[in-house]
């Protein structure tokens, strides 16, 4: 869906992006990662030329993005940033209604969209529609910043920190609403990030860089296990392990066991257990029709690596 | 400024200075008046007021301010009353014989302007008050004024003598304001605009618009004489009354002067934009006049139409330069006064400059909060 073949950006003297390639697949998370400075945002912008490369190709959709006109491709992909840019003096939902209305849609069809993105972030429209964006909370803005970026339902979403300006309580909120977004949606979103456990949570794939260049490309688990070089291996370094239980529900070790002892809920992650087992003791907790053991959730994220 | 102080003035002058003067026409001068002649029984009044703000000022408490205020108000009562009052002294005589107000009565008002830009009413309903209360001020001496009760002052005597002169003056002066200021704002916020997006161009435009703002008027009009007596030689130019004297000078000289507020305004109101909201416009694919006819220019407005304001206030006080080079105006009378030495020609001129400058930067500001609670809220 979308390809980077050697792909570079110079700023003068400065070279941000080198010669990077890489592809993301149709539907999947792609998680851009990496320190501060390594040219993961500068990446991102490449996409939809908000910054224009001095080097390689870059294809969306199998075309390359010079043959798009720059604000026809824009309109066709979705756009989140850190400080969400809503704009200040319309209301949330003419925020949301931005690109429909640029594409000029009908009116019944951008108002209907609109309530039902509102709705697809877990918003009340009814209490929203009206809101300007001084009254909303961080992490309100955000799902509006979100919704705004759906609107136009693009097949391509690209996201520049979108959950950092958010506490982390509301963070990891925004997190689970938006996997669950993407397990209805599908979208092919390109995801960057700094936080190593977000991208654990949240990637398909995650691609590392630093200075310029990609380091590894690989799936959470085996970035993890696998680390190509002493760089990503400190990136990630233990707990990287342990954030990859939370990609994993409790049922998903599920042993046909009874067990009258301790329950933990269906909807919670192996990491949760984990802590759990860890504080209270014990070795088995009752769950999902059965039970799940500390051997059980060894053995099963052992085997996964294989 | 310190209470104690304005209040002590207050009493000092009301006791010592000279509230008017009893002349038998215009030019002769005449019979001091001091308070007790001009005010009669009301100079108690006036006094009592002073002193209750003196003990006022001794305690601390929440109401405090607000009878303050209310006490700060029977100064200009008392002024009106002894307006009202003193004509029917009859110590008029002489062939055209007026009542001139003097040194005194206006120092009260300064103090009672003073006393009030202080005072800080605790709760927002109260701040009716002060405006009400001067409404009915206006109210009461425009009636005053309708029934013919002041037409023994001098102020009046000018006005009756000049009064059509005064509202063609009025009507000139209102043009030359209002429309050296939309010609300024028609080149200046596009300056402004441009300033903004390309900031190699800023020093090159602000520039040459500071330097403007500080040549001297009367050398402006100088410098503007012979260009425009050469322009108006030209048939076009000469049928509207283009010349190197007249209203030309003025309203080229008000446009160039009220440029550089509204520039420089409309500068900071599009640098005032959030950089992330443009960025967001940006890559959600709005083109340049999309991003600025929906998202720059409503977020600027606001501090665009201050300037917009400062540069119209600005204009009302300058335009009294026109009656300088023959352009009409209030000015002329300012000018006329000045050479006939007749004081209350001059405040013919004056007092209604300031009454509309009052009014109009006020009544623009509540447009301006209005409107900006509508942007942002």
């Amino acid at each position: 869906m979308i390809r980077f073949e050697g792909v570079t950006k110079n700023y003068n003297e400065f070279t941000a992006v080198n010669d990077i390639s890489f592809h993301a697949e149709k539907g999947e998370i792609l998680i851009i990662l990496g320190p501060s400075g390594c040219g993961k945002s500068t990446t991102l912008r490449l996409v939809n030329r908000m910054v224009e490369r001095t080097g390689g190709n870059i294809q969306i959709r199998g075309r390359d993005i010079d043959t798009y006109d720059q604000v026809e491709l824009r309109r066709s992909i979705g756009y989140v940033i850190q400080s969400t840019g809503l704009f200040p003096h319309m209301t949330v939902g003419k925020n949301i209604s931005v690109v429909p209305n640029l594409l000029k849609w009908d009116e019944e069809r951008i108002k209907d969209r609109a309530i039902e993105m509102l709705q697809l972030v877990g918003l009340d429209h009814n209490v929203y529609w009206n809101k300007k964006p001084s009254e909303l909370s961080g992490g309100e803005a955000q799902r509006i910043g979100v919704a705004r970026a759906l609107a136009s339902d693009p097949d391509i979403l690209l996201m520049d920190e979108p959950f950092g300006a958010v506490d982390p309580i509301n963070r990891l909120r925004l997190q689970r609403e938006f996997m669950r977004i993407q397990q209805k949606l599908h979208k092919t979103v390109l995801f960057v990030t700094h936080d190593v456990d977000e991208a654990i949570l949240l990637g398909d794939r995650i691609c590392l860089m630093d200075q310029g260049r990609i380091v590894q490309i690989d799936t959470p688990e085996k970035i993890v296990m696998n680390p190509l070089n002493e760089f990503v291996e400190s990136f990630f370094k233990g707990e990287g392990a342990l954030t990859l239980l939370s990609r994993r529900s409790v049922c998903d070790a599920v042993e046909k066991v009874e067990f009258s002892g301790k329950t933990i809920s269906p909807d919670a992650s192996l990491k949760d257990a984990v802590g759990i087992m860890l504080s209270t003791g014990e070795e088995r907790l009752s769950t999902c029709g059965g039970s799940i053991s500390w051997d059980g959730i060894l053995r099963m994220m052992r085997g996964d690596l294989k | 400024m310190n209470r104690k102080i304005l209040a002590l003035s207050g009493i000092l002058s009301a006791l010592f200075l000279n509230m008017a003067e009893t002349k038998p026409n215009r030019i002769a001068s005449g019979i001091d008046q001091d308070s007790f002649d001009f005010l009669g029984p009301w100079v108690y009044l006036l006094l009592a007021a002073w002193v209750m703000v003196m003990t006022l000022s001794f305690y601390k408490g929440k109401q405090k301010e607000t009878f303050t205020l209310i006490t700060g108000i029977l100064v200009p009562i008392s002024l009106l009353l002894g307006v009202f009052y003193f004509p029917g002294k009859g110590y008029l005589s002489g062939a055209s014989p007026r009542i001139s107000l003097s040194i005194g009565f206006y120092t009260q008002l300064l103090l009672f302007y003073l006393l009030v830009s202080g005072i800080e009413l605790p709760k927002r309903n109260l701040r009716w008050i002060l405006p009400a209360f001067l409404f009915v001020l206006a109210a009461g001496l425009f009636l005053m004024a309708m029934t013919g009760y002041l037409k023994n002052y001098s102020l009046m005597k000018e006005y009756l003598v000049k009064r059509s002169q005064f509202f063609t003056h009025l009507g000139t002066h209102a043009v030359l304001s209002i429309g050296s200021t939309v010609s300024a704002a028609l080149m200046a916020i596009p300056l402004g605009y441009l300033a903004y997006r390309r900031s190699s161009l800023e020093g090159r435009i602000m520039v040459p618009l500071s330097i403007i703002e500080t040549i001297p008027s009367l050398s402006l009009f100088g410098l503007l004489l012979v260009p425009l007596s050469t322009l108006g030689g030209i048939g076009l130019f000469r049928a509207i009354g283009v010349s190197g004297i007249g209203w030309a000078p003025a309203y080229v000289a008000l446009t160039l002067y009220a440029l550089l507020p509204i520039a420089r305004n409309t500068l900071a109101g599009f640098e005032a934009l959030e950089p992330a909201v443009i960025d967001a416009a940006q890559g959600m694919g709005m083109t340049r006049s999309e991003i600025l006819r929906r998202v720059e220019l409503p977020l600027a407005l606001p501090v665009v139409f201050t300037g917009i304001r400062i540069a119209l206030v600005q204009t009302i006080g300058g335009a009294v330069l026109a009656g300088l080079v023959g352009g009409g105006g209030l000015g002329s009378f300012v000018f006329l006064g000045l050479a006939e030495a007749s004081q209350d020609l001059v405040l013919l001129g004056v007092i209604p400059i300031v009454v509309i400058t009052v009014l109009v930067d006020g009544g623009l500001k509540i447009l301006e909060d209005m409107y900006r609670r509508s942007v942002y809220d």
